[in-house]
């Protein structure tokens, strides 16, 4: 780090400073490689333009917060992180008003679109100079009630959401149905998406995605979760990834309550982490050979992805959501018979995937269809943000695990495999790339990890601090950004990968042939929330069972005529 | 009309196999699936009649078809590799090709009833590969036969019974197996009901005891397909067996080619529609080509 000592003995970072030029607001911290600035609304425009200029910069995620409660204002906290020099900056932005009203970044920053009609939906925070919409609610959510205002419980949200589906159910002449099964189609993976492909021929000409099937108020959920029950909660989030949510929380309370973690806990983390980058990146290999049609590969990679799986239980319980993470450390320690046996199965594993992937990838079909197709340039991947594989396909460096080095990651060397071509054969080559790189990695954990405690609860809870958390997952950067309150989060965001990298989506399938738009789509790994809704509704009785939360899709029952 | 099906069902048994999987419980899953389907009740967006009408036609003509091949190979005097010598030659060869074409017509009327845009992608990619198939398979017999009959002035029988013409008849059987390969709808040219990415495609508005006939159809069309080439070998090497032993030769060669196909077919992967239509030219230009090279070698230089 590049620094200097000032008369009174403060430490300085330069590299920091010199990013503040131009800035026009108070800076809280400039040390550690956080830079938090407080900015007025009416210097947003003008601070965020200047710190842009420096190059390299991109959106890592933005949180809206309702802080009229300590502090009489809704907050806007913007992240922006700057690879090169390892810095993130923070931007706070007070919005001390009954209707906030903050200026639109659209122009400067093309990343913070969902980010800005998110805020506006659960907050109501209106972004002056754009045009807003329903986005993550369903339409039929009721106006003015934002879900993620201090004014309302989750309790209170239930009472008040009445999803209008026997009025949609007459409207559409649906009476005489007795089951409804609501679902948009699957074309790639089996999660709730919905793409509408216009096409000429068998070309697409352009796309469209409407997202937030299920909206499952997650955020919502963890303010009524003590600290320790909420790493459960976060596992929740995705059933690929699950572990990398409970870290990256972890982490991020770690971060505001300047939590010491042991060493051993950092590794074993570390360990899990990659094994589930293992397992995630088999699972997408599968999936996509078919895709293609070689469903031969498919099923022998889910053949050695099931030894990571046994692997998994064997290290940690279970064979997904471990359950192993604490704030302060983790639950299950490693021993040396186990780690033994880990090494042995990863030796097989890495030689069985070698030999799959030589015969797979050398298939012609796979290999025609994987080659310049889904294609996305270098400065689409960098005016997006663009994370994870997605944009080391493109050529574009980023890794979390080396720019923010969290876990054990800061011990070891780690070099982000990139592929420069753009297409879906660079995006399926980092990942493959990626497996062999995850086994080396968790070899050199295993055999330096040191002895000691493996969980600090030697901690106490400081209302008002901000932390975030970062892991590099499977699919990219996963962030949490918590606020801390007195015996729960009082806000805690969090940011997947996939939300990041879906606005490329569209731009890779244009121009791309029908038959590979699955796969493209399939290409960002898109992991959507895991969990279909079904409403069973019965005319004849007039009766409406509701399996679960009844969040309607977006476009309600007009979808499915 | 029993064996299809069985076939299907040892297919699936092996590819588990060789994909590490168990597989269906046994190999009469195949059978159990289309007689479940046939007990479910029919919903369709048209009149149901008209599916059953028509997949019902579709496999009448399958089954004048299969008996067609086997009164050739069962009829001691038969003329259907005479080719410049009788008429009754052209005659079933006609009829063969007018049944499989025929079989195909019917099958794209069944697909195009449904407005269902993937439906529509689906019988339009099904009928490029069967034009772009049917197209270069003629082309290549135009070849052979006006270069045999121009030249020698014999039966394709005459030629192929001439011990220097082994490796000829062995090129000829290429483009034959070739277009078999295509016309049974397996990878990589399974795409009028690619899964994944048209949600069944060409079928996607079947369902029930439809689903169930035309799987049926399907099968019993893949089999008879397969069954062409093994007939035109039968008839090649025919000697002075019992005539009904040729039927039993002829169940027995098509059960391993549907079998070997099968095997091809899970060593690829899905193709697209301008590839599968490069590919299928390239491979049928290799095949006309080596057949030609072949000729030249064995009539004119030696």
């Amino acid at each position: 780090m590049n620094t200097s000592i000032d008369n009174q003995g403060n430490i300085y970072d330069n590299d920091a400073l010199s990013l503040l030029k131009g800035v026009k607001g108070e800076v809280l911290e400039y040390t550690s490689g956080i830079v938090r600035i407080r900015v007025h609304p009416d210097k947003l425009l003008e601070t965020v333009e200047a710190i842009v200029k420096n190059g390299e910069v991109y959106l890592r995620t933005m949180s809206a917060s309702d802080e009229r409660s300590v502090e009489g204002c809704y907050k806007l906290y913007y992240v922006f992180g700057i690879d090169k020099l390892r810095k993130t900056i923070v931007i706070e932005t007070p919005l001390c008003s009954d209707k906030p009203q903050a200026p639109t970044l659209i122009n400067i920053v093309k990343a913070i679109d969902w980010y800005e009609k998110e805020a506006h939906d659960l907050l109501g925070i209106e972004f002056i100079g754009r045009r807003l919409y329903r986005f993550v609610l369903p339409e039929d959510w009721p106006s003015d009630v934002y879900p993620l205002r201090k004014d309302y419980t989750i309790h209170d949200l239930m009472k008040l959401y009445k999803p209008r589906i026997i009025e949609r159910a007459k409207e559409v002449e649906a009476e005489a149905a007795v089951i409804i099964p609501i679902g948009p189609y699957h074309p790639a993976l089996h999660e709730p998406e919905y793409f509408e492909l216009y096409v000429r021929g068998e070309k697409v000409v352009d796309a469209r995605y409407v997202g937030f099937m299920v909206h499952r108020g997650i955020e919502k959920l963890g303010e009524n979760m003590k600290y320790d029950q909420v790493p459960f909660l976060a596992e929740r989030i995705c059933g690929i990834c699950g572990f990398v949510h409970s870290t990256s929380y972890c982490q991020a309370v770690e971060n505001a309550l300047k939590i010491d973690v042991p060493e051993r806990a950092h590794y074993i983390r570390s360990i899990i982490l990659e094994i589930e980058r293992i397992h995630s990146h088999l699972l997408w290999l599968g999936v996509a050979l078919h895709l293609l049609g070689y469903d031969t590969g498919f099923m022998h990679i889910w053949r050695i992805r099931e030894d990571v799986m046994v692997l998994a239980e064997l290290l940690t319980g279970s064979r997904k959501t471990y359950g192993l993470n604490l704030v302060g450390g983790v639950r299950r320690d490693i021993d040396i018979g186990k780690a033994n046996k880990c090494l042995k199965i990863l030796e097989d594993v890495g030689r069985e995937f070698k030999q799959l992937v030589e015969v797979s990838v050398s298939v012609p079909q796979v290999k025609a269809r994987l080659k310049g197709t889904g294609y996305l340039s270098r400065n689409d991947a960098e005016s997006l943000s663009l994370v994870g594989p997605t944009a080391r396909g493109s050529g574009l460096a980023r890794d979390v695990r080396r720019d923010y080095p969290y876990a054990a990651y800061k011990y070891v060397d780690v070099k982000p495999v990139v592929y420069s071509e753009g297409d879906n054969l660079s995006r399926t080559m980092v990942r493959v790339d990626e497996v062999f790189q995850s086994i080396e990695l968790i070899r050199e954990f295993i055999e330096n990890m040191p002895q000691g405690d493996i969980i600090n609860k030697d901690w106490e809870v400081e209302p008002g601090r901000v932390g975030i958390g970062s892991v590099e997952a499977p699919r990219g950067e996963v962030i949490h950004i918590v606020r801390t309150g007195k015996y729960s989060p009082y806000r805690w965001r969090v940011r997947t990968p996939t939300y990041q990298n879906l606005p490329a989506v569209p731009i890779m399938l244009r121009e791309t042939d029908l038959a590979d738009a699955p796969l493209t789509i399939a290409s960002i790994d898109p992991c959507f929330s895991c969990t279909d809704r079904v409403i069973v509704l019965d005319m004849r009785t007039n009766s409406v069972k509701e399996i679960s939360i009844a969040v309607f899709t977006r476009r309600g029952l007009s979808s499915i005529r | 009309m029993f064996i299809p099906p069985l076939l299907d069902g040892i297919e699936r048994k092996i590819k588990a196999d060789i994909q590490s999987r168990v597989g269906p419980p046994t190999v009469l899953q195949t059978w159990y699936d289309i007689l479940k389907l046939f007990s479910k009740e029919m919903v369709s967006q048209s009149k149901p009649t008209f599916f059953i009408f028509a997949l019902s036609a579709s496999l009448t003509l399958l089954l004048i078809l299969s008996l067609i091949l086997t009164y050739i190979i069962v009829n001691p005097n038969n003329t259907l590799l005479e080719f410049g010598t009788t008429s009754t030659s052209f005659l079933l060869l006609s009829l063969i090709l007018v049944l499989i074409i025929s079989i195909h017509a019917i099958n794209s009327l069944i697909y195009t009833v449904s407005s269902n845009p993937f439906s529509i992608i689906g019988v339009f990619r099904a009928l490029t590969i069967d034009l772009m198939n049917e197209a270069m398979f003629v082309s290549f017999l135009v070849i052979m036969f006006s270069l045999v009959i121009n030249r020698n002035s014999v039966s394709i029988i005459q030629l192929f019974s001439h011990k220097r013409t082994i490796p000829l008849i062995i090129v000829s059987y290429i483009p034959l197996v070739l277009s078999t390969y295509i016309s049974s709808r397996r990878l990589p040219y399974d795409l009028h009901e690619a899964e994944p990415e048209l949600a069944s495609g060409s079928i996607i508005e079947l369902s029930g005891p439809a689903l169930g006939l035309y799987i049926y159809n399907h099968l019993i069309e893949r089999y008879i397909v397969t069954s062409i080439p093994v007939t035109m070998l039968i008839l090649a090497l025919m000697g002075c067996l019992n005539p009904l032993l040729y039927v039993l030769i002829l169940h027995l060669g098509t059960s391993i080619l549907y079998l070997l196909f099968g095997l091809i077919s899970f060593t690829v992967g899905r193709s697209r529609i301008d590839m599968a239509f490069k590919t299928i030219s390239l491979l049928y230009i290799f095949a006309i080509l080596l057949w030609i090279g072949v000729y030249i070698f064995e009539y004119i230089y030696r």
